[in-house]
């Protein structure tokens, strides 16, 4: 699954272990999300999105979804 | 965002390592100097061995269920994922092997390993070597799995 959030986290200007303290999980956990080695568990997805007061699908995208792909 | 260190208090996590450690470290030192001074774990009365037993196993899954609350979600997936595939590939290398050994005798020692366990058992040493040959591999196969998952991850 493709997310945005090593630019969401830049805008930010957070590192990563800023963002992993705000979710409550590791440096490696953020880091292999932002590299799209690991997609997050749905509680922790949605935490991203409060964290970065957007909706989901703004910072998840569906692959599968051919409207995510088209909007790309 | 602050980017200067700050002092943190020790997690539970580092506590549970920190006196898994420390037990560990006394337990084998007992269990050396004992064994210098001639007593085997075999020989001790048997509600000492069952008490001792599990005491230990009891503390060791008290101390897992803890850490395994504290670690975050891609840490537990590792050892979820590493027991599932990493413990069910070395299992079926045990079965291969247990399956093939009467068609290689000389593959393995097990008169040996019989003998290695058979104070721990007496007649059922082959058992006890089985056994544990069962959790060595399973371990190997459990710890490999992780460490490939961990690196792959990170």
């Amino acid at each position: 699954m493709k997310n945005r959030l090593r630019v969401l986290r830049a805008e930010k200007a957070w590192s990563q272990a800023d963002l992993a303290d705000q979710l409550g999980v590791s440096r490696q956990t953020v880091n292999a999300i932002e590299v799209e080695k690991y997609d997050p568990s749905l509680p922790l997805a949605f935490k991203i999105a409060r964290l970065f007061a957007l909706p989901i699908e703004q910072v998840f995208q569906d692959e599968e979804n051919p409207a995510a792909k088209a909007a790309e | 965002m602050s980017t200067t260190p700050e002092f943190r208090a020790p997690s539970r996590k580092m506590k549970i390592w920190h006196w898994y450690f420390v037990f560990a470290f006394l337990a084998g030192g007992v269990y050396g100097v004992a064994s210098s001074l001639g007593y085997a774990w075999h020989d001790l009365p048997a509600p000492v061995i069952l008490v001792a037993t599990f005491a230990m196993v009891a503390a060791a899954m008290t101390c897992t269920v803890l850490w395994m609350r504290d670690i975050d979600e891609l840490a537990r997936q590792a050892h979820y994922v590493a027991w599932f595939w990493g413990g069910s590939f070395a299992l079926c290398i045990l079965l291969c092997l247990v399956l093939a050994a009467p068609a290689l005798p000389g593959l393995i020692d097990f008169a040996s390993l019989e003998r290695e366990f058979a104070p721990f058992a007496g007649d059922g040493g082959g058992f006890i070597a089985g056994v544990t040959a069962s959790l060595v591999v399973l371990s190997i196969g459990y710890g490999a799995w992780w460490l490939v998952f961990w690196l792959r991850k990170r």
